[in-house]
């Protein structure tokens, strides 16, 4: 079925290249991969010839492996009662080419939530109406969710009588930054 | 003296807008929310959210834990409904996997979501009449109904409102006999509780004149919008996932979608009373169907849990709408790599502005009420 | 239809039948659900929780837990933090020496309770925590942690009797396993001489703990019960379980291939007891194959921390299937260094 929406969509949308990417072995859900600059054309194909009028999800994957931030569409016809038809669109994971065109002309439910994946994973989508942090307050200027964030220094910290096993949390997750980390030794020798 | 004061003719002065910061902490907004408002007069002639106040970044803890330790943290996400976001969740990993859940498991689920349902819609009217300046009244005796539901919630999970009550392939503990007879005589009792409510509220006039034509939300908006769960079935967008994926055993199960006409506050309030008739008849099937047998899925592992590389979505009738989780598991199977929450509270608020605009400030308040948020959820 | 305000009389008279309602609703709870909290309890149901304990059986010295580490590590917000006991030689004492519980980070999830393989933490439904103080007086030690059985039974009678019934059975079928071994069987016997330093003066019959063990005799007589649960038969084959000064496991015998080990020997696998201590342990396997070896370096609790029980993960990682060397949880970086060591010499990493 995917593989019939990719050559329809190949047909109306000259010069997109599509790739299938399969989800688990039981999800059943495939996704079309879209290239950047075809991406707004095959949205709003997908949305005025094949009904789907309902743009549910809308997030952001990072891949430092790949050097790449994957955006994420689950798209649903409520007129047809279908779905979901999965569209990912890739960018560059260096924050200046890290853009993607945004869907919110044609949904308006990925208004917040490109907003969001902007503020958490750094992807510009050119063409959003109000592109500002939604979560994180407005002077914060990382971006949380890539794989290499490195949170700062929690000044809030205090010793606790568990610090051995936050340590230890902190070896394997690497939650506390180094610097934090010290300040922990330093209590433990007191 | 006064009489000396000539009347300004309109069009003479330069009216200036003003702008209002309602929240972050106020009692309308449930929780730490924000709304900028530009105002005429009293008119709003625009309107932002701003969020983010109780931001935890519930996604990138659990991208550090397994995936049984995310089960918990759903618990905190829309606070009110905790059974549904256990559901969410573990329906979405299930879908990864490829779990099979037994049958009585599907049937505990669905009763106790059904009451968490009830549980919700219930409040949020008493919430929303609390906005309108109805002290009190209708938001305890929701309450006392929902002190029933939380107390059967107690003795099966332990736990009132953080329930966390769902495994990956079934439920926790089992429901016994005693449970099963308790919450046949809640449901036995609600209708009674409910039409009592009607009476108390349906036809009174202040809550007519206040809440009919306000805050209209257009069909085709609220499907643009990707709005969910009883506020587009208000608008009259028909789309139940209860009826659209069938997950669970929902597809054996007869009950209607309520779908509003107008799109305004009334049909908001209304629509969740007739949920609530609805959701009774769902819980009368379930609970006299329900079969005996396991569970949970014995093949499934408490620890040590893993997830073939791969991603997939998942996605759940709350209470508030379409809760969906996002998942992407990698090699190592044992933490999700990517996991991400749609909170329909969240979507829900992309069209407040739209709804409030051309309306008083003290219309805003209730149409926040009648969206029915939960901060835990928006901010996440 | 009717004249303008039917709705809000009809309203009034609700909330009047309400008011009167409560009047005569007494004992049902029916309309009125609140409860006078400080004089007046709400009854609380018997799967209602509040923070974990430890449950002990008998005296507090018999605990259940034994520091495996399993509920510290899957704890979702990390406020379980143990110790594990050791004597002054270093040798694992199958009991914490430190467990702490943060009740201000605890979000009384129970998942420690669910995935405890010893039955030793439970939840309480004790609710009225509070405290003065933000920091200390708000972490649990192991003295406040430690309950009875008594008073798990009498919180969660259902709960706790399947418990006792299930170790009851787990105990009688690793005695009648244990019967029927010869060795085992056996009648008190001195153990065999050993070539250790110190004369070897263990208990007769299947237990061998070591006679300076630092025990108390409560202690021992509960060790001793573990032990025969366990099914550890060690008596027989002419080991001591005393330790051996400074020998650690060098093995100059050279290593067959790795060959997933069979069925335990009538005699059980005499490494196989939580209470002898590393370099012992090694030494019962001095030529015995990989496989042997590497179970040797486990902790022997059989606590499924890895996933699989001592045998299961040393065959897993001989047969390669399992990679990740430091699953064991209760051995610590002891035993994830002698497996790393073990597999070195093997030519395997």
């Amino acid at each position: 079925m995917i593989e019939q929406l990719r050559e329809t969509i190949a047909q109306a949308v000259p010069g997109v290249t599509l790739e299938i990417i399969q989800s688990t072995p039981a999800a059943q859900q495939p996704a079309l991969l879209v290239d950047r600059d075809h991406a707004f054309a095959t949205a709003k194909f997908l949305k005025e010839n094949q009904q789907l009028d309902f743009c549910s999800c809308v997030t952001g994957v990072d891949y430092p492996k790949l050097g790449q931030i994957e955006v994420v569409y689950h798209l649903y016809s409520v007129a047809k009662k279908t779905g979901p038809v999965v569209l990912k669109v890739r960018a560059p994971r260096e924050l200046e080419q890290c853009r993607v065109p945004s869907l919110t002309p044609l949904w308006r439910g990925c208004e917040f939530q490109e907003r969001e994946a902007y503020d958490l994973f750094g992807v510009k989508f050119d063409g959003h109406p109000d592109l500002r942090r939604i979560l994180m307050w407005d002077e914060f200027t990382d971006h949380p969710m890539r794989k290499d964030y490195v949170p700062p220094k929690d000044y809030e910290w205090e010793p606790t009588p568990h610090d051995d096993t936050l340590t230890r949390a902190v070896e394997v997750a690497g939650i506390i930054p180094p610097s934090a980390r010290e300040e922990l030794e330093k209590a433990k020798k007191k | 003296m006064i009489q000396q004061i000539s009347p300004i003719p309109t069009g003479m002065i330069e009216t200036q807008t003003i702008e209002v910061s309602i929240g972050p902490q106020h009692p309308s907004t449930h929780g730490v929310f924000r709304m900028d408002a530009v105002l005429d007069g009293e008119t709003v002639v625009g309107l932002k959210p701003v969020m983010g106040y109780l931001h935890r970044n519930h996604e990138q803890l659990a991208e550090r834990m397994t995936w049984l330790a995310s089960i918990p943290y759903t618990d905190r996400l829309d606070y009110f409904n905790s059974m549904t976001n256990n559901w969410a969740l573990c329906l979405s990993v299930e879908k990864l996997a490829g779990i099979k859940v037994p049958e009585r498991a599907e049937y505990i689920r669905v009763i106790v979501s059904e009451l968490t349902r009830i549980l919700n819609h219930s409040c949020v009217i008493g919430f929303m009449l609390q906005d309108l300046g109805a002290w009190g009244t209708p938001l305890l005796y929701a309450f006392r109904e929902r002190e029933k539901i939380l107390d059967l919630f107690e003795s099966l999970s332990g736990a009132r409102m953080m329930c966390n009550y769902m495994r990956f392939g079934g439920v926790r503990v089992d429901m016994t006999d005693a449970m099963v007879a308790q919450a046949k005589d809640i449901v036995a009792k609600f209708p009674r509780f409910l039409d009592e409510f009607e009476q108390l509220l349906s036809n009174n006039e202040v809550l007519l004149a206040r809440c009919q034509k306000v805050g209209i939300l257009p069909k085709e908006l609220a499907i643009n919008a990707s709005i969910s769960g009883p506020m587009a079935r208000a608008s009259g967008v028909d789309y139940d996932i209860r009826k659209v994926d069938k997950y669970g055993v929902y597809g054996r199960f007869d009950f209607r979608v309520p779908l509003g006409e107008v799109g305004d506050v009334y049909d908001r309030y209304y629509i969740r009373v007739l949920e609530m008739r609805e959701s009774i008849k769902i819980l009368n099937q379930a609970l006299r169907d329900l079969p005996a047998g396991a569970f949970v899925a014995p093949e499934v592992k408490l620890r040590n849990f893993k997830i073939p590389p791969g991603d997939g979505y998942g996605r759940v009738e709350a209470p508030k709408g379409e809760l969906g989780f996002y998942l992407v598991s990698d090699e190592g199977g044992k933490m999700p790599y990517r996991y991400h929450c749609r909170p329909p509270s969240f979507i829900n608020l992309t069209t407040l502005e739209d709804m409030c605009l051309g309306h008083k400030v003290a219309d805003v308040v209730i149409i926040l009420g009648s969206v029915d948020i939960v901060l835990g959820e928006v901010d996440r | 239809m009717g004249f303008l305000g039917k709705g809000l009389f009809q309203g009034m008279a609700v909330t009047a039948r309400n008011f009167v309602g409560t009047y005569f609703d007494r004992g049902t709870r029916e309309k009125l659900v609140t409860y006078q909290y400080p004089e007046e309890k709400p009854p609380l149901p018997e799967n209602s929780r509040s923070f974990p304990f430890l449950v002990y059986d008998g005296t507090p010295d018999a605990m259940r837990c034994v520091a495996c580490k399993i509920c510290e590590t899957e704890c979702p917000p990390q406020c379980i933090y143990i110790v594990m006991d050791r004597d002054e030689k270093g040798k694992p004492q199958q009991r914490p020496k430190v467990f702490d519980i943060d009740i201000s980070v605890c979000m009384q999830c129970q998942i420690c309770v669910e995935v405890c393989p010893f039955e030793a933490i439970k939840m309480d439904n004790d609710y009225e925590k509070s405290q003065y103080g933000r920091f200390d007086d708000l972490i649990e030690h192991l003295p406040d942690l430690l309950k009875s059985n008594e008073y798990y039974n009498e919180i969660k009678p259902t709960e706790a009797k399947a418990v006792d019934a299930k170790l009851k059975a787990e105990a009688e079928k690793k005695a009648k396993k244990g019967t029927s071994k010869p060795a085992a069987a056996a009648p008190a016997k001195p153990a065999a001489p050993a070539p250790a330093p110190k004369p070897a003066t263990a208990p007769a019959g299947k237990i061998t703990i070591p006679e300076d063990a630092p025990f108390t005799a409560e202690q021992r007589a509960w060790l001793a019960g573990f032990l025969s649960a366990g099914g550890v038969a060690t008596s027989g084959t002419g080991v001591s379980p005393v330790a051996v000064a400074e020998t650690t496991g060098e093995t100059p015998v050279p290593l067959p291939e790795a060959t997933p080990a069979a069925e335990a020997p009538a005699g059980g696998w005499p490494w196989h007891d939580p209470g002898l201590g590393m370099s012992q342990r090694m030494d019962l396997v001095k030529a015995a194959p990989l496989a042997d070896k590497l179970m040797a370096a486990m902790a022997q609790t059989d606590c499924h921390a890895c996933g699989y029980d001592c045998r299961g993960y040393a065959d897993a990682i001989a047969a390669g299937s399992e990679t990740d060397l430091s699953l064991c949880l209760p051995g610590e970086a002891e035993t994830a260094k002698k497996l790393e060591e073990l597999m070195k010499e093997a030519g395997k990493l």
